[in-house]
This record gives structure tokens, C-alpha cells and sequence, in this order.
């Protein structure tokens, strides 16, 4: 007998989105930890890529404070994959 | 030492997670000693967490998706026209309304952003803005082109006698070095302005803006290409005014509109028309409809051209 299986709410995966709400997903929750107007960051989203935004904050013209978050939250999903590897 | 390195990932993986979770350092640290890390994340209501605390870890996991996803997605921005100077300039200045700041872009040859730095604040005037620390920042980046801006927090983007000065001081000392000035940027709010555009000197001895030879700033066509080649190849065949009129759309609403972006703006502004006259709507579905119109020329064009290769391709079967 299969035992029915709730699944579980974390780990939804977001590959589902595509394109701009992909962006949009990722603006709105950087947005929420640092402070920054979410159009802002999506504006550079969608122009350079995460990457580009977590690596080189300063294209986006923001403060010191801010810059200092985004090198956090980078650092913080960074070891999440290694933890998440363990 | 294996042990040590584990202990300091771990001390500082445990402090950013509660630094933006809210969830304290002690609850978990206890949690980790008695399960795996990773239930931090499979499980995180057995942290005994309240709801706050339980989105934010839901978000970090989220972003952490997205961030495996988007890793290798990175593409250059390319500033290769003033409207896509305006438009960055415009979200780079964004928050940032408490006092001037000064920032240079660093460019390729192609115009691609290498960097950009504020390097200056406060009252932006000759004296804040030191050139050899522009020249010193472009020649580090190895840029071939130089984009500078700044703010007016005051709500006016006519450039005053100051900007004017610094921009052709600025000008000379990188043309000194074989470097391009394409352009001085001064937004205000949603506003901007371009030097470039605007025809205000960007060198001493410049009547206006004389173009350099293979200079690739501003060459209307080009940059239009290079933006839809992929969802329209057509393009190749439209005026200059259109790819002007393209750019000068992309300032006017804030971002890179899509062919079907313009499309629908055209005919979103024809039904507004229909409803009501109002004058900026009717200015803007006229920009529009020359617009649409030439993309249609252009589309015909394409057709026409790759008919008449057909028809010689079949007459040369023909004749074999």
C-alpha cells in the first residue's frame, strides 16, 4: 500500500516562472531584505542578470550600507548551497 | 583544521541566517547541534518559529532557487545610444535624491558597461570632481569610452555653467589618452538630459558634437539592430528616424520596449483616442504610428528581397 504523501511547501520550485517574473520574483524579495525600490532592482535584473547584481552591486548606484547586504545575502545563499550539499 | 574551518563557516553562516531571518543565534545553534543543517531548510517549522520568521526563511530558499537558476545568466549592458545612457542613469539615480552625486561609467569598445562609480558627492562642482581620478579609474578598467552623470536632486536638469565646464574639462583630459567622453547624463527624478543629444560640447574645440570616426555611440540604426535582431530581423531595413523615434520611446516610458510592446502602445494609445482626445496621447500615437508603419515597410521589404532571391535562384535552375 502507497501511503498518500503531503508535499512539501519549501523548495516550491521557481523554475516555473520564466522571463520577467523570474526577475520580477527575484526584485521583490531582494527589495524586501535590503531596503532598495524593487523597479530599481529589476530595471537591473533584467539588464545584467543576478548575477552581475549580486557580484557587482555598485552598477546599481546604491549606498555602502546597501552594497554591504547584497555581499551578505550573496555570501548567505552561497553557503546555503553548501549546506544544502551536506 | 578541518574542524576549525567548519566551526567559523558555520559561526558566520549561523549569524547572516539570523541576521536576515530574525530567528536568534542560540535557537539556532541548538537546532543544528541536535538535527543536520539542512533541516534548517526541509523543515523549518520545527525551528518553533513564528510566521515572520517562517516567510523570511521561505524567501532566502526561494531567492536561493532563483540564484542556482540565474547563476550563469549575465549579459552586458550595452550603452551604445543616449536613451539607454538616460535609462540607467534614471535607475541609478534611484534613491539616491538626498544630495548630488557624481558617477562615471566605464565602457568597451563595444559600449558595454564595465563599471560604473559614483565618485563623487555633495555639490558636484570642478572642485569635488578631480579628473585625474577619472582619468586613473578609466585607464584602470581599460576603458575605451567614458559615460559621466549626475543627479539634480532640485528638480531641474538644465545643466548649469559649472556642468558645462567640468563636462569639456573632463573631455579634453580623456581625449588626452585616447579615451571617448560619449556623453554627460543629468537626471532629476524620472527626467533627463543628454549632452550628447542636446548638442552641449563635449570637447574644448567642438562646435557642438562632432562625431570621432568609428565612434559607436549614437548611431541610432545600429543600436536599434543590435536590440531586435533576434525578434525582428526586419529591422535592418527601417529609417534612421525610426530607430531614433524607437529610443526616444524607451526614455519616455522608462524601459526597453519589445517590438510587441509597441505594438500594443500603439494601439493602446489609438483606443484611449477613440474614448477621448487628449493632446499627449495623440502625440505619442503619431511617434507610434510612423513607428508601426515603418516596421510594416520594413517587413514588406524583407518579403520583397527574399521573393526576388527565389525568382533568380529558380531562373538559375531553370537555366542549368
Amino acid at each position: 500500500m502507497k501511503y498518500s504523501v503531503s508535499e512539501e511547501i519549501f523548495g516550491e520550485p521557481t523554475t516555473k516562472l520564466d522571463g520577467d517574473d523570474i526577475n520580477s520574483a527575484a526584485a521583490d524579495i531582494l527589495a524586501d531584505f535590503t531596503g532598495l525600490e524593487k523597479s530599481k532592482i529589476e530595471f537591473f535584473l533584467k539588464n545584467f542578470g543576478l548575477k552581475a547584481v549580486l557580484y557587482n552591486p555598485s552598477i546599481m548606484g546604491i549606498s555602502e550600507e546597501q552594497t554591504e547586504i547584497i555581499e551578505e545575502i550573496r555570501e548567505l545563499l552561497n553557503s546555503m548551497s553548501n549546506t544544502m550539499n551536506i | 583544521m578541518y574542524k576549525d574551518q567548519y566551526d567559523i563557516d558555520l559561526n558566520r553562516f549561523v549569524e547572516l541566517f539570523s541576521r536576515y531571518t530574525g530567528i536568534s543565534k542560540s535557537k539556532l545553534k541548538s537546532f543544528i547541534k541536535d538535527n543536520p543543517i539542512n533541516y534548517i531548510f526541509e523543515h523549518p517549522t520545527a525551528l518553533d518559529i513564528n510566521e515572520r520568521q517562517l516567510e523570511r526563511i521561505r524567501k532566502l530558499r526561494e531567492l536561493h532557487s532563483l540564484y542556482q537558476n540565474l547563476h550563469s545568466y549575465e549579459k552586458p549592458y550595452v550603452m551604445d545610444a543616449s536613451a539607454l545612457a538616460q535609462l540607467y542613469f534614471t535607475n541609478f539615480f534611484k534613491g539616491l535624491n538626498d544630495r548630488e552625486y557624481f558617477a562615471c561609467s566605464f565602457l568597451n569598445t563595444r559600449c558595454g558597461v564595465i563599471r560604473t562609480k559614483i565618485l563623487a558627492s555633495g555639490t558636484v562642482d570642478e572642485a569635488a570632481i578631480h579628473v585625474r581620478e577619472v582619468i586613473k579609474e578609466a585607464l584602470f578598467y581599460d576603458a575605451s569610452g567614458v559615460i559621466i552623470a549626475h543627479n539634480h536632486p532640485g528638480g531641474s536638469i538644465t545643466p548649469s555653467p559649472a556642468d558645462k565646464s567640468i563636462t569639456i574639462k573632463l573631455g579634453d583630459a580623456l581625449r588626452a589618452v585616447k579615451i571617448s567622453l560619449h556623453d554627460h547624463i543629468i537626471v532629476s527624478g524620472n527626467s533627463s538630459l543628454s549632452f550628447a543629444t542636446e548638442n552641449y560640447p563635449l570637447y574644448s574645440n567642438s562646435l557642438g558634437h562632432i562625431r570621432e570616426v568609428n565612434n559607436p555611440y549614437n548611431n541610432y540604426k545600429d543600436t536599434i539592430i543590435r536590440i531586435y535582431e533576434k525578434e525582428f530581423p526586419e529591422i535592418k531595413h527601417i529609417s534612421n528616424d525610426t530607430a531614433k523615434a524607437i529610443l526616444e520611446s524607451f526614455t519616455e516610458h522608462n524601459c526597453i520596449l519589445s517590438i510587441k510592446e509597441l505594438k500594443s502602445l500603439y494601439e493602446h494609445y489609438g483606443m484611449c483616442l477613440e474614448v477621448s482626445f487628449d493632446v499627449n496621447h495623440k502625440q505619442m500615437f503619431d511617434k507610434l504610428q510612423s513607428i508601426v508603419d515603418d516596421l510594416k515597410r520594413a517587413q514588406l521589404t524583407e518579403r520583397n528581397m527574399q521573393a526576388s532571391v527565389k525568382q533568380t535562384k529558380s531562373f538559375e535552375l531553370e537555366m542549368a
